[in-house]
């Protein structure tokens, strides 16, 4: 697991009741969804593509991923943009920027599904209650290779 | 800071390898120059190679590569006894060259990965060939002859002809340096220099800041100059008093390389003697006319008169077009990063798609302002002047793949002692740069085949009448928004006999088919996979995985392949490829509430079956749909099924909304004419028009397969500019891609091929049921069934008959009624213009006379557009059981002929009728 050195930012957001944060050196953008257009045949994780300015990226549903079923496309919900690889994620609300000690982050207890466990470079603890923080970089491979695997079957 | 040194120092060194990166790509074609050339190479060749050879040992010298720098020095000193004649370039001169280039390229690309080159081969290889030819004794040991550093080289070396065989030369210009200086040289030395197309310089070396400061001894300057070219002069022997030496030197460096060879600062060096402007102006072919005076006033030299002649030479050197050899040879063209291009591309298409998104706003205020339209129209011109140039950014000229070939036949060829010349026509043809790159592998191959397959060994050659060397052909050209490649070869030709065989034993045609097959066909089976003629496999081809992959790969660019071939005569290929990737017409189609593309190359129909018409024209063949339209069977899917699109569908009683279930199209709920009552629960607006069963069949193809595709809506045609497939998606078969909409929609591309090998559609059985259908047609119309018959006149004792059942109408008309357009006629019926046609325009027949004031046009069932055929006359409807005779001289058109009441009858094929009508109004409308 990745552990952090130095005070780092992540952006707080709410995917299916849970409190998530990724990075914000990880992320480009966070826009409005607009309109997602599905891909048949696609895997479960892919949402569909949206036109980012002119370029088309993948929308995931990390939901899905992390186990906790598939996200719903409602008025509020926004894409999360990488900063690499034309993709995109889709998640319920988006919070705070939310500056973060290094010291406040706990490695993810071993009791977690592991569905999520996979993906979390650890847990903090904040005014709120607990962020739980993603690692974009697994999160993309994970999904690139599933897709290859299911792409064979 | 130091990490910014390195970096600098890193991108300089990217620099100096991109830099040498283009040297060896001009390298390659001089070296199979010369070797074509051999004993008659010229000058300006070599010193062409020479020179790219030179900055190459340069630039490796800077980047600190010594072993790139060592393997070229090499290659220069062999080139340097090519240059002075000591060594003629043969095969294996030639292949020690190419070698040598071969590891030096390969330095080049992978520079800065620590890979360790074993290059002594190739060094040894250029060193005895060096070392050879030194050895001999008959030579003109001339490189021992010149100078060795003493100045009385002029007398030394023509001792006797004294004052003739002096020169004396002026440096050029007016650096103070060399004001008023006079050189005596030696004059034959002086010729051959000029001749050869050298550059002659006159050097200043300081013995301060040149020699003592970079730890020189005068004597190494002179070794130095000598292993680039030849002295000519030398002031070293007195120049005892003075801070320095005057040099008059002939070499193939241009200025800056001189100076950065001999490290002396380019103002110290000065070009020599008006006949080197002479020589600049014959090369560039401008004043060839002055030439010959000139030449003569060189040759008398009167050495006063030199000075009377100034003002001539200076201006000459004012009318010579540019005197100064630092300027770069082609300052037009700068590199790019490809990735910076398609950036670019990137923006401009959006840019396109907001301008779009602006436009309906702007018309709001035209009315207001009179400014709005025209700034909306600039906007246009603008963005779409800029896509277009973009989109020639990213162009090529197709000699930066093909002119790779001329090495790849070289080597082949030499392999299997075949003798090949390779032919490129059309060499500044672009094509965008993707479509090249994804050409090179499928054209290797098939240049490989010309050679192994293709040209005959040279002795066998000689047998058949042909000359000894083959040729090889690659004519590129551009046509109708089309690249074509026609790839021919002189060689053995096609046997369509072998090919047949060869597939027969490999399985991959059935016994029965075997004597059916036209040549063309039978030459076409060398596309199957598996194929292969060669008897045994060799690394050059009959490995068997050859021609079923060139044809993929260049259906993947949506191109086509054609191969023509004359037994004894040779091989044509001919390649038709879109110019680029990035756009593709498409058609948008619907499939419930989404919309996808269908690119227009694999469109090849479009029909519309209304309800009713469905159970006339679908049938079910093993639990498959095939639609029968015109004589031909198709498969057909649903694209709804195939994607797994939920579709949802209105009750036409109780206007449920429900999921559609059906899964073919024929299906229906109950055999009750449904349709009546959906048609009138139809409300306006309603996107469907008929919720249960009308549908449009989209006919695509790919190859030669074709299939239907039923969609439930057409849209408008898009220009779609292609986005591959993210790593997420790119495994599903069903797309080729992605593109934005106008409106900023994302939707996907469909993949034909993709769709049809995902179906698992059986074509070929398709293809049988449609030959026994065919034949059961044939056979029912000798059986002699009943047929009812519409005869019709075209007014030159013509009789023509066309089934009733394939006539949906006939109407009387006035002459004066038809109106001419270009071709075309027309005439006005029910307020809409009809085309129309006469039978003379599809067969052999008589123009139609039209002797009385009314004819009639008869409306062929199945048409769908407006068109009739125009009949002089209608003389009778008949019912006969008479089988038609077809005879040789009827064509594809005419089912038979029959003798009714003395009328000699030609019985006219509806549905081909219909089928060449509709060829024949694509025809006009691609000519148009």
């Amino acid at each position: 697991m990745e552990s952090h050195t130095h005070n780092f930012r992540s952006i707080s957001f709410g995917l299916s009741d849970t409190l998530m944060g990724v990075n914000i050196l990880d992320i480009r953008e966070i826009v409005p969804a607009g309109k997602i257009t599905k891909v048949p045949g696609s895997p479960e994780f892919v949402m569909g593509l949206i036109n980012f300015r002119g370029q088309i990226l993948t929308i995931l549903d990390i939901a899905v991923l992390l186990g906790l079923g598939e996200t719903r496309i409602h008025s509020d919900t926004h894409v999360i943009v990488f900063k690499y690889k034309d993709a995109g994620f889709a998640v319920d609300s988006i919070g705070d920027v939310i500056e973060i000690n290094p010291d406040s982050v706990e490695s993810v207890p071993a009791s977690m599904d592991s569905g999520i466990r996979d993906f979390l470079s650890g847990i903090a603890e904040i005014d709120d209650g607990v962020l739980m923080i993603l690692d974009a970089e697994k999160l993309l491979a994970a999904c690139i290779l599933d897709a290859g695997i299911s792409g064979r079957s | 800071m130091n990490d910014n040194g390195h970096d600098s120092l890193q991108a300089l060194a990217a620099e100096f390898i991109a830099e040498i990166r283009d040297d060896l790509a001009s390298l390659e074609p001089d070296l199979l120059a010369m070797e074509e050339k051999g004993s008659g190479v010229d000058d300006d060749l070599i010193n062409h190679a020479f020179r790219s050879i030179h900055s190459i040992k340069g630039g490796a010298g800077f980047i600190d590569f010594a072993q790139l720098s060592a393997l070229s020095h090499a290659m220069e000193n062999v080139l340097m006894h090519v240059r002075e004649k000591k060594l003629v370039i043969t095969s294996e001169v030639a292949d020690a060259l190419l070698a040598g280039f071969d590891k030096m390229k390969l330095m080049a690309d992978t520079y800065g990965t620590d890979t360790d080159y074993d290059c002594k081969a190739a060094e040894s290889m250029l060193q005895k060939l060096v070392d050879a030819h030194q050895d001999k004794p008959d030579t003109l040991s001339e490189d021992k002859e010149p100078c060795d550093s003493r100045p009385v080289m002029p007398e030394e070396a023509c001792p006797v002809s004294g004052d003739k065989g002096v020169q004396t030369v002026r440096p050029f210009g007016n650096n103070p340096l060399f004001r008023d200086m006079v050189f005596s040289v030696d004059r034959r030395r002086l010729e051959n220099a000029i001749d050869s197309q050298k550059f002659i310089y006159a050097v200043h070396i300081r013995f301060e800041t040149d020699l003592a400061a970079r730890n020189k001894n005068p004597e190494e300057i002179i070794e130095d100059i000598k292993s680039i070219g030849e002295i000519l002069f030398s002031g070293l022997e007195d120049s005892d008093k003075k801070d320095g030496f005057y040099c008059v030197i002939s070499t193939i460096l241009d200025l800056p390389l001189l100076s950065q060879v001999l490290e002396i600062n380019r103002t110290q060096m000065v070009l020599v003697d008006r006949q080197f402007i002479d020589c600049e102006t014959i090369l560039k072919g401008s004043r060839p006319a002055i030439m010959p005076e000139k030449q003569e006033e060189r040759d008398q030299e009167p050495v006063p008169v030199r000075d009377s002649e100034e003002p001539r030479m200076e201006s000459a050197a004012d009318q010579a077009p540019s005197p100064d050899p630092a300027m770069p040879l082609n300052p037009q063209t700068i590199r790019i990063n490809v990735e910076l291009i398609s950036r670019l591309m990137n923006r401009a298409g959006e840019m396109v798609v907001a301008r779009k998104q602006l436009c309906p706003l702007i018309e709001k205020h035209v009315k207001t302002n009179s400014l709005a339209s025209k700034m909306m129209q600039n906007l246009d011109l603008v963005t779409m002047d800029m896509q277009e140039a973009i989109m020639q950014m990213r162009m090529q000229p197709i000699v930066d793949l093909m002119g790779k070939y001329k090495r790849l036949v070289r080597d082949i060829a030499r392999k299997m002692s075949k003798k090949v010349d390779f032919i490129l026509e059309g060499a500044d043809v672009e094509v965008d740069r993707t479509v090249l790159e994804k050409l090179a592998n499928p054209v290797t191959h098939l240049i490989r085949n010309c050679i192994d397959h293709g040209i005959e060994p040279p002795d066998e050659r000689i047998r058949c009448g042909k000359p000894e060397t083959g040729t090889i052909r690659v004519k590129a050209f551009h046509q109708g928004g089309h690249v074509h490649f026609v790839i021919s070869d002189d060689g053995a030709g096609i046997d369509p006999q072998l090919v047949l065989s060869k597939a027969f034993e490999k399985g991959l045609v059935p016994e029965d088919q075997l004597d059916k097959l036209t040549d063309r066909q039978k030459i076409d089976l060398i596309f199957l996979p598996g194929f292969s003629t060669s008897e045994e496999i060799t690394d050059i081809s009959g490995r068997g995985v050859g021609m079923d992959v060139v044809k993929t790969n260049i259906e993947r660019l949506r191109g086509h392949i054609r191969v023509e071939s004359v037994m004894g005569r040779g091989t044509q290929i001919h390649l038709v490829i879109p110019l680029t990737l990035a756009i593709v017409p498409s058609l948008v189609v619907g499939v419930g509430d989404e919309k996808f593309a269908i690119p227009q190359i694999n469109i090849k129909g479009i029909i519309y079956l209304e309800a009713g018409q469905i159970h006339d024209h679908v049938e079910n063949m093993a639990g498959s749909e095939v639609l029968r339209l015109r004589g031909k069977l198709y498969s057909v899917l649903r694209l709804r099924n195939v994607l797994g699109i939920k579709t949802y569908i209105r009750h036409p009683e109780t206007m449920e909304k429900q999921e559609e279930k059906r899964k073919l199209i024929a299906d229906r709920r109950s055999r009750e004419p449904i349709k009546k009552v959906s048609e009138k629960r139809r409300r306006p607006g309603d996107r469907r028009r008929n919720e249960w069963d009308s549908t449009y069949v989209v006919i695509v193809k790919f190859g030669a397969n074709s299939f239907g595709l039923c969609v439930d809506e057409l849209y408008e045609m898009e220009e779609a500019v292609v986005a591959p497939l993210s790593d997420y998606i790119k495994h599903i078969k069903f797309f080729s891609g992605a593109t934005l909409l106008g409106n900023g929609d994302v939707i996907m591309i469909l993949d034909i091929q993709g769709i049809a090998s995902v179906s698992r559609l059986k074509f070929d059985a398709v293809k049988e049921r449609e030959l026994q259908w065919q034949q059961k047609k044939q056979s029912g119309k000798q059986k002699g069934e009943k047929k009812q018959l519409i005869i019709f006149t075209n007014g030159c004792k013509e009789y023509f008959a066309l089934e009733l059942m394939s006539v949906a109408r006939l109407e009387p008309f006035k002459i004066s009624d038809i109106h001419h357009t270009a071709s075309l006629r027309y005439l006005e019926y029910n307020g809409r213009p009809v085309m129309v046609f006469s039978m003379d325009e599809f067969i052999t027949a008589g123009e139609d006379k039209l002797t009385n004031e009314e004819g009639f046009i008869i409306f062929p069932k199945h048409a769908s557009l407006k068109v009739g055929i125009i009949a002089a006359d209608i003389i009778d409807t008949v019912t006969t059981e008479k089988t038609f005779a077809k005879d040789a001289s009827c064509t594809e058109l005419i089912q038979g002929k029959l003798f009714i009441d003395n009328m000699m009858v030609q019985v006219v094929d509806g549905p081909e009728l219909t089928a060449m009508i509709e060829q024949k109004i694509i025809n006009e409308n691609t000519d148009s």
